[in-house]
């Protein structure tokens, strides 16, 4: 691109910062930009010289992004900027450098200690916490002694420590960074070569015979071979499209608020594209238009689930924790949550039975008792977990020529991350874990604020189906699940109308799907093929983490 | 906890939710793939993994030989992680495995990543056991009538009106009983994987683990799954 041989690059944040090409014509943000500043940033990437003007196209990917859009350019406008303080590093990564450092040459802990606490990110690092990171370098640093001959460092005479062997040192060289790459499947064609890789939960959602496009052509799912999925070219039906879900940033507060006084306000709709006015007065007949200063909580059934959708506009990340506190709210009171999705404007909760009693779903002592607890049985911090650990370098990331047998090579974490929580809370990992996950978190302070303020003024609408607002809301991705009672309620609910609808016979193939299909839709009117298809993938899709749940 | 009957050869076998064997008439208790100390098995190759496992799958065995008091315990192969994970015990488990044994009969199926017996542990080691109808082996061969065998660690994934369930399962078409793996770390295989599926060409049943029950799901029998095999 420097060299002007390739006339565009699609990025992802990657290239927000801390490039300096001078010759970019034309920058296309696809996607709400999340923040002020960021949009500047990126903005600032075209025609980057001093003296003149840089331009950009905003592409919203639905209308909650237009909002935010014309949100974020009339900030810009008003020179009004956001941003987010810096946040302290990392255990995990500090782990790492430990042992690179072990690598380079024998080292004293004071010394490395004063060095590292020199470093921004870690200038309030804890001693204990060091010594903590340290031991676990060495040998684990399990309370249960057992893995002194497998240390991997050792101390001399004079206190200065050693890495121990050149197995040590060339498997950290080969596991070296702190980015965690989703796993990649490799895609070949049957008789051919490999045209290119996609993420392997795609692969998991693929029976053979589904085509998806990939690379300008249709491609048909065969097999999974060990280290690829066997294509061949064409394939009938309509095909699937490939989703890299990358990192993606949260909208900041500030911006938010933003949105929030836009949409409340009819008045300030009129820099709006028409479609967007017309899905919010449709908003406003079918439903209401979330209030200004209060709670709009919509309930309505959809394809055998409740769905709850709170606008609460308080960015993803405290979403996701309102999320987990009132997921768990919903379980003591019987209603079965399985899951929801944050997004930047709202929280959904899909549930086995009908929810009701916001007033007390929402009400603020949800931020009572248990926390710890509630944040470590969900899906995020064993995510969170899978990467403290592999950062760390408890768990291997690559070793080369061993790809092939990668799945018994690994442990699953989700196992590890149960049996050291039982037997070990206090280790290390876990605390890095939670701080990690703290992060990812928005402070509790802020849904406290929330809750305070919506106390008393939560509207909430039943509806016989979806909203206009809870549409672009409903296809987020990003969904956490809920490990807990209603997963064992339903797998005997399955298994019951199974036997019902089979006189417990045992002779269909393939036709447990269908009648479960069919249970499900018991209660809603109508049932689309298409929207049976969606609902297999995203079950399919959700097979992985499920795992997790023993 | 409530086990299910499930026939095999004539014998009624109680499929426990914890993932274990009962079988009454025989007073006889079976459980597959401990893979004990696979933890300091993977730290010995430079991976420090937390050394509990063994601890929690014996925690997971102890209540199991209480509630059904068994004559002999019939460890189904691969009960080590590795050859050396017997010697790698922690004395602290060592006597908790010994004592948690006492006044039982113990029969070690060998496995293929534990083929050797564990030395010092009591108990007769096998490649195989027949007992009556019945042959507990570690690995399904192709003769299925009345085989108890281990190895796969079969999972499966349950569609419900919400979304798929997976959990660890025995597989069974009432010839054959494939049993769930135990320990504490181990992972499973999808029961529609040909390895699986391929053992039972007529369909059957898997029996995901429940918090307190099983659940039973039919098995789909497999087009043309012979002529997989063959392949």
């Amino acid at each position: 691109m420097a060299e002007g041989r390739l006339r565009a690059v699609v990025a992802t944040a990657s290239l927000d910062l801390g490039i300096d090409w001078g010759d970019v014509d034309q920058v296309i943000q696809v996607g709400a930009p999340k923040g002020v500043s960021r949009l500047l940033q990126r903005v600032g990437r075209a025609n980057h010289r001093m003296d003149e003007p840089s331009r950009a196209v905003l592409v919203p990917a639905n209308r909650f992004e237009v909002v935010e859009c014309v949100a974020a350019t009339e900030a810009v406008q008003a020179d009004e900027l956001d941003g987010e303080p810096p946040r302290p590093g990392g255990l995990d990564v500090l782990a790492q450098h430990v042992l690179a450092m072990a690598c380079s040459a024998p080292f004293r802990e004071d010394d490395l200690f004063a060095e590292v606490t020199r470093a921004g990110p870690y200038g309030a690092l804890a001693r204990q916490d060091f010594d903590d990171v340290v031991r676990f370098v060495e040998d684990g640093g399990y309370a249960l002694q057992a893995y002194d001959r497998f240390r991997k460092l050792f101390r001399d005479a004079e206190g200065l420590l050693h890495i121990r062997g050149e197995a040590a040192a060339r498997q950290l060289r080969m596991n070296l960074g702190t980015i965690v790459e989703t796993p990649m499947v490799k895609v070949r064609i049957r008789g051919g070569g490999v045209v290119g890789e996609v993420e392997e939960w795609f692969v998991s959602t693929l029976e053979p015979g589904d085509c998806f496009l990939f690379g300008g052509q249709v491609l048909r799912y065969e097999r999974l071979d060990p280290g690829a999925a066997v294509v061949s070219r064409g394939g009938e039906g309509e095909p699937r499209v490939p989703v890299y879900a990358g990192a993606r940033m949260p909208l900041t507060t500030w911006l938010a608020a933003r949105v929030r006084v836009i949409l409340s306000d009819p008045r300030r709709w009129r820099h709006l594209p028409e479609p967007v006015r017309e899905w919010l007065r449709l908003q406003r007949l079918k439903s209401e238009l979330p209030p200004r200063d209060g709670l709009l909580v919509e309930t309505f059934p959809r394809g055998g689930k409740w769905f709850l959708v709170a606008y609460t506009f308080e960015g993803r990340l405290a979403h996701q924790t309102l999320g987990m506190l009132v997921t768990k709210r919903m379980e003591r009171r019987g209603l079965g949550p399985l899951g929801y999705v944050g997004t930047d404007y709202a929280l959904t909760i899909w549930s086995a039975f009908e929810p009701a009693g916001m007033d007390d779903l929402f009400a603020e002592d949800i931020l009572g008792d248990e926390m710890e607890e509630w944040l470590a049985e969900s899906s995020m911090l064993r995510r969170t977990f899978r990467n403290v650990a592999t950062i760390a370098g408890l768990i291997e990331k690559t070793r080369p020529g061993q790809e092939k047998s990668g799945r018994q090579m690994t442990v699953n974490s989700d196992l590890i991350y149960d049996v050291l929580r039982r037997h070990q809370p206090d280790h290390v990992l876990l605390r890095a874990t939670r701080a990690e996950a703290a992060q990812g978190l928005t402070d509790v302070a802020r849904i406290a604020a929330l809750l305070g303020r919506v106390k008393g003024r939560i509207r909430h609408r039943v509806l016989r189906q979806v909203s206009p607002l809870a549409v672009p809301v409903l296809i987020e991705e990003g969904r956490e699940w809920v490990a807990g009672g209603a997963e064992d309620a339903l797998l005997a609910e399955a298994a019951a109308l199974v036997q019902e609808a089979t006189d417990g016979a045992e002779h269909f193939a393939g036709t447990l799907a269908e009648v479960t299909e069919k249970a499900a839709l018991r209660g809603t009117s109508v049932a689309r093929e298409k929207d049976r298809a969606r609902r297999r993938s995203r079950r399919i899709r959700s097979a992985p983490r499920m795992v997790t749940g023993r | 906890m409530s086990a299910a009957p499930l026939h095999i050869a004539g014998e009624r076998l109680m499929l426990d939710p914890a993932g274990a064997m009962h079988w009454p008439a025989r007073r006889l208790l079976c459980v597959a793939d401990l893979h004990l100390e696979k933890g300091s098995a993977f730290a010995a190759r430079g991976r420090l993994l937390p050394p509990y496992d063994t601890r929690e799958t014996l925690l997971r065995l102890v209540p199991l030989l209480r509630r059904y008091r068994p004559q002999r315990v019939v460890f189904l192969g691969d009960t080590f992680h590795d050859d050396g994970g017997a010697a790698r015990l922690p004395a602290a488990e060592r006597a908790a495995l010994v004592q948690a044994l006492a006044g039982i009969e113990a029969v070690w199926v060998a496995g293929n990543h534990d083929p050797s017996a564990p030395a010092f542990l009591p108990g007769a080691a096998v490649a195989e056991l027949p007992e009556g109808p019945l042959v507990f082996r570690h690995i399904p061969a192709g003769q299925a009538a009345g085989e108890v065998a281990g190895h796969l660690h079969p999972k499966a994934t349950a569609p419900t009106r919400a979304g798929g369930v997976c959990r660890a399962c025995f597989v069974s078409d009432g010839r054959r009983l494939l049993m769930p793996a135990f320990g504490a770390f181990t992972g499973g295989l999808d029961a529609a994987d040909p390895a699986i599926a391929g053992l039972f060409p007529r369909g059957g049943r898997a029996f995901l683990l429940g918090a307190g029950r099983l659940h039973s799901f039919p098995l789909a029998p497999r087009r043309g799954a012979a002529a997989r095999q063959a392949v």
